[in-house]
Parts: C-alpha cells; sequence; structure tokens
C-alpha cells in the first residue's frame, strides 16, 4: 500500500495544566520543527509566538450513531481546508505538517474522526500522530480520577511526561508504571529539553511507521510479552494477544469490523503487527474505537519474532473472549482462502 | 460513479484495500470469494445472505424476500442487524460455536 496523501497532522494532547502549550511553544523553535502549521482550540494565557497559529471553534457534530468517536469536527475541517488555501494562493508560507492543541479536558478520537472519515480531507491530510502530555505530579491523580486523562493517553502514540523535576521518584515511577500498563503500544518519554531532539526527528517525519519505519513496531515488541491483563479502574484493561501462526488477512479484516462495529465504543485501542499468509514484512494495524488507519506493510520485521502481536485497550471486554473470537474467525476464514492467494494489504 | 447504475464509488473500506502490490484480477475475485463465505457464515445464522453486486458492493437479502445493495462491512453489519433485530456479537458464544461447527471445505 502506497504512503498516507497529504501532509501529517499532529494532535497535541493533554489533560488540563498538564503543559502542552509550553511545550508546543519550546517545539515549535526547534528546527526540526520548522514549518509547521498550529491550530489551537482557544488562545490561553500562554501566547504562542508563531506566524501560523488559528483558532478552532471546538464545536463538533455528532452523527447519528451517538457516538463520540464518530463524531466530526465541522471547525477542524474548514480551518484545515482554509489552510490549504491560503497556502495554494500564496497568502501563507508553505507548511510540512499541522499540529492541532486540544483544550485539556478533550478527547481526541473526533479529531482523528474527522481526518479518517472525510474525503475531502483524506487527500489533503493524515494522522500523524497523537502526542499525549501527562503532568508528572497530578498525572496519576488525573489518570484514575478522569475518563478523558486516560482516554488522552489511551489514545497516544507518544507519551510524554512534563514537570518531571517536580515530582518524587516514586510517584514518578508509580505515573510511569500506569502508563505503561494502560498504553502498552505507545512510546514513553520525557517532555524536558534533553530529551526533546529525538522525538522532534520522529514528528517532523509525522507518522514514522508510516513512512516504513520501526518506531510503533518497536514499542510493540516492548509490549508484547504483556500478555496478563491490566486493569485502570471502571472495567479499562489493556492487554496483548499473540498468535504464533500467520492471521488471514480477509478474516482478520471481517473479524475487526464486526468487533468495531458492535463494541467500538469500548475499544479505545487496538494496535499491532499482523504476520499474514505471503508476505514477508508485518502489517501494522491501527484502530480507535470504530476508526481503523489504513493498514499498511513495515518494510521489514523489527526483530526476530515474527509473531503477530496485538495490544488491546478496551473497558468490559474480557482478554479471552476477544481471544477465543478472533482464533474462531480466523481459523474458519483461512479455511475458505483459495490456495495461492494472498490477500494481505 | 458508475454510469450504469448510478451509484457512487466511495473509497474502498480499510478491509478491502487493494491486495498486494499489483493484485490480479483473479486473485482479488479470489479474496472477494473468500470474503462472502466468511460473511455468510457469520450472517445465516441471523436469516440473511451475502452476495457480491459487481465485484465491489454487496447485496444483503433476508429470507422473507428483502434485500438492499451496501459498500462495505459497516453497511453490511448495520443491515443484518435491522433486519434480525438483534446485534450480532462477534464475542457471543453461541455465534462462535456455530462458526466451529461449520466444516472447512
Amino acid at each position: 500500500m502506497s504512503a498516507p496523501a497529504g501532509r501529517p497532522l499532529i494532535v497535541l494532547t493533554g489533560f488540563l495544566g498538564s503543559g502542552k502549550t509550553t511545550l508546543l511553544n519550546r517545539w515549535l523553535r526547534d528546527p526540526a520543527l520548522a514549518g509547521t502549521a498550529v491550530l489551537i482550540n482557544e488562545f490561553g494565557e500562554i501566547g504562542l509566538d508563531h506566524q501560523l497559529v488559528e483558532s478552532l471553534d471546538d464545536a463538533p457534530v455528532l452523527l447519528a450513531n451517538g457516538c463520540v468517536c464518530c463524531s466530526i469536527r465541522d471547525d477542524l475541517k474548514t480551518a484545515l481546508l482554509r489552510l490549504e488555501e491560503r497556502r495554494l494562493a500564496g497568502e501563507v508560507p508553505d507548511y510540512a505538517r499541522v499540529m492541532i492543541e486540544t483544550t485539556g479536558a478533550a478527547d481526541p478520537a473526533p479529531i482523528l474522526a474527522t481526518l479518517l472519515c472525510d474525503p475531502e480531507l483524506r487527500h489533503h491530510y493524515h494522522v500523524g500522530g497523537v502526542v499525549t502530555v501527562v503532568d508528572a505530579v497530578n498525572g496519576l491523580r488525573d489518570l484514575s480520577h478522569r475518563a478523558e486523562a486516560r482516554r488522552q493517553a489511551a489514545l497516544a502514540d507518544y507519551l510524554l511526561i512534563s514537570k518531571r523535576d517536580l515530582a518524587a521518584a516514586p510517584a514518578l515511577e508509580a505515573l510511569e508504571g500506569a502508563l505503561r500498563t494502560l498504553n502498552p503500544a505507545a512510546t514513553l518519554g520525557e517532555a524536558q529539553r534533553a530529551h526533546w531532539p529525538a522525538i522532534a526527528a520522529r514528528l517532523a517525519d509525522g507518522d514514522v511507521a508510516r513512512r516504513q519505519r520501526l518506531t510503533p513496531a518497536e514499542s510493540i515488541v516492548a509490549a508484547h510479552d504483556h500478555q496478563h491483563e491490566h486493569h485502570h479502574g471502571e472495567h479499562f484493561a489493556s492487554f496483548t494477544l499473540c498468535f504464533d501462526e500467520a492471521i488471514d488477512w480477509t478474516a482478520f479484516g471481517v473479524w475487526l469490523s464486526l468487533l468495531l462495529h458492535v463494541h467500538g465504543e469500548r475499544v479505545l485501542r487496538v494496535k499491532g503487527l499482523l504476520n499474514v499468509p505471503g508476505s514477508a514484512s508485518p502489517v501494522v494495524v491501527n484502530g480507535v474505537q470504530h476508526l481503523v488507519h489504513p493498514p499498511y506493510h513495515l518494510a521489514r520485521w523489527p526483530d526476530e519474532d515474527q509473531r503477530s502481536r496485538l495490544v488491546f485497550i478496551t473497558e468490559g471486554l474480557a482478554r479471552e473472549s476477544v481471544a477465543a473470537s478472533l482464533a474462531t474467525f480466523t481459523a474458519l476464514g483461512a479455511s475458505f482462502r483459495p490456495p495461492g492467494a494472498d490477500s494481505s494489504p | 460513479m458508475c454510469g450504469f447504475c448510478a451509484v457512487f464509488a466511495g473509497s474502498p473500506h480499510w478491509s478491502e484495500l487493494p491486495t498486494g502490490d499489483a493484485p490480479d484480477e483473479l486473485t482479488r475475485q479470489a479474496v472477494r470469494r473468500q470474503r462472502l463465505r466468511l460473511l455468510n457464515a457469520v450472517v445465516q445464522a441471523y436469516g440473511c445472505t451475502v452476495e457480491d453486486w459487481h465485484g465491489g458492493q454487496y447485496i444483503v437479502r433476508s429470507l422473507r424476500g428483502r434485500s438492499e445493495i451496501v459498500s462495505a462491512l459497516p453497511e453490511v453489519w448495520t443491515l443484518v442487524e435491522a433486519i434480525a433485530g438483534q446485534a450480532i456479537d462477534p464475542l457471543s458464544p453461541a455465534l462462535l460455536a456455530a462458526l466451529k461447527a461449520i466444516k472447512a471445505p
């Protein structure tokens, strides 16, 4: 499958007071993120000194099925298309990527839905990644008490801990442990300047995995021994499924589309690598609630372990139940596979 | 848009994106037949069948004769659920038992 069209859109989110704007200001001064257009929900107390900052109205339109993850942000669509028009008209400098800073209580899912579902936007932009900032002092409390904070962490591709110097070592360790168990598929890092260049280099490429590098896969590898289930209150759990056998892609597509159709609101995240018949490289699967990013092949396996690995972050779905269902669908689907047919994307 | 049937062709569902680098038509059709067999194994328990329609969409039929054309898997599920009056839960032990009982060809 070819690379996604258009410029990457990077979602910068994090709970109230986590330090998103501080981080954004620091990032925008870094040459690695030159040529970044910024969309923000509101102009806060910390001003952004940047030539390409646009405001959003934050007026989501809820679709008929009533699911928040499928609500379309009309304001975002308008802003993104307006930005593109102004670029083509020469009214704004060319930009390599767009970064959107959400409000502290925002659920990033509607932003992803807007990009993934809108046929017009799909030609101009693609999801470049979700970066979630977590406050080292208050992060653990926010994760425990606020569903929005858990969702922001669950949907992250990158989890960056801010204000580390203000937190005691045991508290920091507890927070890191909570984040790793909540979202084992995400890359965990520090928001401090010292660790910025590596993250900037990744973000400057948009979603690095889409460029056939190995970032998400590396984190999947780190997580794949994570077979047991972790609970995070309110039936919130993450678990990883590994399969020794190659997984039939057609059957997997039927199964996951049905699982997300029925239980999409409870599947906060599904992310992983699939070993599919007839392919030497793995297929990357990346889903958020009812939405699935277009799957693609990595250039190669990140290590010698070529088992399929899927990380799920769910609310109230049991690991055994999901595993049994996937195994049943793929076994039957594989039995229907015509000889020699490679059905991978 | 198809000039004969006036159907808009949208972007393919993620599960049906082009297979391989350069899939030939025979392979594409074989994969589609495979998908239809699995779909029918699932929806038969809910009183429906699914057929191919012009190689890009599906016809969902009920035992009572209702039929509708849909374009992608989410619409197949929505329509079958509407016909059956119940959700098709892939985690349902009853559905999984029914699928396991199907003999491989």
